[in-house]
């Protein structure tokens, strides 16, 4: 009962006007990227534009942005209004505040990233063929991927002071920079076990990709079950960690007093 | 209730609370220190919002910190004015309920009940963004009573008061004192908490200086002269007509030309009602009248012999 009330306030907190209309920004870009390839392009191919689309604007970009905007509020947003003290000093665990603001953040991020989907499939297919195998595939993988980016920067929240500027850095250097180093570093990257249950099939580039030219540099082969062994454990982990962080730790804003 | 034994708080380099033992039983108990004595860190200790560097903090025998045994019979008013601005204050009164265990139609009796204590009902359908800040400050002392707690703690709850409120809430805080609760209050103002209780606990920079009836206090407050600054266009003859006062020590000039005069007193509140009187009868012109002492900082520089 008083998970389900901290879960209906924690939720109203997400979807303030501000939130939803970042949310709302993130879900419709990759939506609007699509609409102009289709009416720039001399011979456009439906398919090719949302996996092109799909892969760089809603995986690479709102997926992480959603994840990092939603799930670092849990904590943060509450130490930054100074509300976090009434949270605190309620006869309840702290791991079970925490998980209630946690699935707030996720039902956020999930819907951004579900709706971001469907808009983009519309865009891209059209209103009556929008509903295809890959992009309910691709749903199910953006589910998953909330799920395990959600956990992530939830522990980042839990431990850091600025984690919103840790999760832009994450997304833009990290998860772009590792996938595209050789050897068996892309294990290192959650977006490459994602690409691994979702893969976009490239359009065809009119010149040859280096790393394709040179060969396969590394054996390391990212399969299904690992990236769902992975992903699953990553967002099951982390967000077990969050929460013994979460009620180790002081965070009682210091003020003059 | 609340026991600190030689319990010490540091940020880092900065000393919160410094060695500090005592205990707090049930009644209206006055926490009373200038700013940066060491109030709100003494208060984040025993709501658990902070453990102690050394020593221990004990709160019905338990160490609070993320205790949810102490925390349900703990309630807290902080300092702070932040509030969920999107929410009414009848819905943060209840969600806070709610999050102390209340359900059903106990939670709806007990929040209507807490926010006609601090006389919001009719503004409890209203949302808290558009409250004044004695509106806020009356939601947030709902919040803290709403589950009827043995333990009440308020971080400078009168700030931001009107008059008529903070008369109403001193009189609030001192019957719940009275029905045997402990209430902790803390202020930075004497005559504040005096009105609400003579028990009192006296912090100066960490370390905890007095702890008993505020008599006492007072006592020793009153050993050491009061200074008083009138601006004054008539210095001279203000000066030699309160230096026929009994209580007035001295009356120092600023200069020649001077236009203020520097008074020092033992009793100043005989004084403070007494020098209107002598102001009108002869016909004195008072530009400005203040006193460096009247601030608890200079009361416990006093105290602490700087």
């Amino acid at each position: 009962m008083r998970d389900a009330l901290l879960l209906k306030a924690s939720l109203r907190d997400m979807l303030r006007p501000r939130k939803l209309l970042a949310a709302a920004i993130l879900a419709l870009a990759p939506a609007a990227i699509a609409l102009v390839f289709r009416m720039a392009a001399r011979s456009y191919v439906s398919s090719d534009t949302y996996a092109g689309v799909a892969d760089g604007a809603l995986f690479g970009f709102v997926l992480v942005m959603a994840a990092v905007v939603f799930c670092t509020a849990t904590v943060r947003q509450e130490i930054e209004q100074k509300t976090i003290v009434y949270l605190l000093t309620r006869p309840l665990p702290r791991w079970r505040i925490l998980m209630a603001r946690y699935a707030s953040a996720l039902v956020a991020t999930a819907g951004t990233v579900a709706v971001g989907a469907l808009v983009l499939a519309v865009a891209a297919f059209g209103p009556r063929a929008a509903v295809q195998a890959p992009v309910l595939r691709d749903i199910g993988v953006l589910l998953l991927g909330s799920a395990a980016y959600g956990s992530l920067f939830l522990f980042v929240a839990t431990l850091l002071r600025r984690p919103l500027i840790f999760g832009v850095l994450y997304a833009f250097g990290w998860e772009t920079l590792v996938p595209q180093l050789p050897g068996a570093f892309k294990a290192l990257s959650l977006m490459s076990y994602l690409r691994a249950l979702a893969p976009h099939r490239a359009p065809e580039a009119e010149s040859l990709d280096i790393r394709q030219a040179l060969g396969p540099i590394s054996t390391f082969v990212i399969t299904k079950g690992l990236a769902w062994t992975v992903l699953l454990a990553v967002a099951v982990s982390l967000a077990v960690a969050a929460a013994v962080v979460f009620s180790q730790r002081e965070y009682a804003p210091r003020d003059d007093d | 209730m609340i026991v600190f034994e030689r319990a010490s708080r540091w940020y880092g380099q900065v000393i919160g609370v410094n060695d500090v033992t005592c205990h707090i039983g049930a009644g209206l108990t006055a926490l009373l220190g200038p700013n940066g004595a060491g109030k709100s860190t003494l208060l984040k200790l025993l709501t658990g919002q902070i453990r102690p560097t050394a020593g221990t903090v004990r709160v019905f025998g338990m160490a609070p910190f993320a205790n949810p045994a102490v925390l349900a019979r703990l309630g807290y008013c902080p300092d702070s004015e932040a509030l969920y601005d999107d929410q009414t204050g009848e819905e943060f009164v209840t969600l806070m309920a709610s999050l102390s265990g209340l359900v059903g139609q106990e939670r709806s009796r007990r929040v209507a009940a807490s926010i006609e204590r601090v006389g919001m009902t009719p503004h409890s359908r209203r949302k808290i963004g558009g409250y004044s800040k004695g509106m806020r400050q009356r939601i947030k002392i709902a919040q803290a009573l709403v589950h009827e707690p043995d333990l009440l703690v308020l971080d400078e709850p009168l700030n931001g008061l009107d008059p008529v409120a903070r008369h109403e809430v001193s009189e609030l805080l001192r019957h719940l004192g009275d029905e045997g609760r402990c209430v902790v209050v803390s202020s930075h103002i004497l005559h504040e908490v005096e009105t609400m209780t003579r028990n009192i606990v006296l912090m100066y920079r960490g370390r905890l200086m007095a702890q008993g009836d505020v008599t006492a206090i007072r006592a020793l407050i009153d050993r050491h002269p009061h200074r008083i600054m009138i601006e004054t266009p008539d210095a001279r003859r203000l000066a030699r007509r309160l230096l026929e006062l009994p209580y007035v020590l001295s009356a120092r000039l600023d200069g020649i030309e001077a236009s203020s005069v520097e008074v020092e007193t033992r009793a100043p509140e005989t004084f403070y009602s007494e020098f209107p009187a002598i102001v009108m009868e002869d016909n004195f012109r008072i530009r400005a009248f203040h006193s460096p002492d009247n601030t608890l900082e200079a009361v416990f520089a006093y105290l602490v012999g700087a």
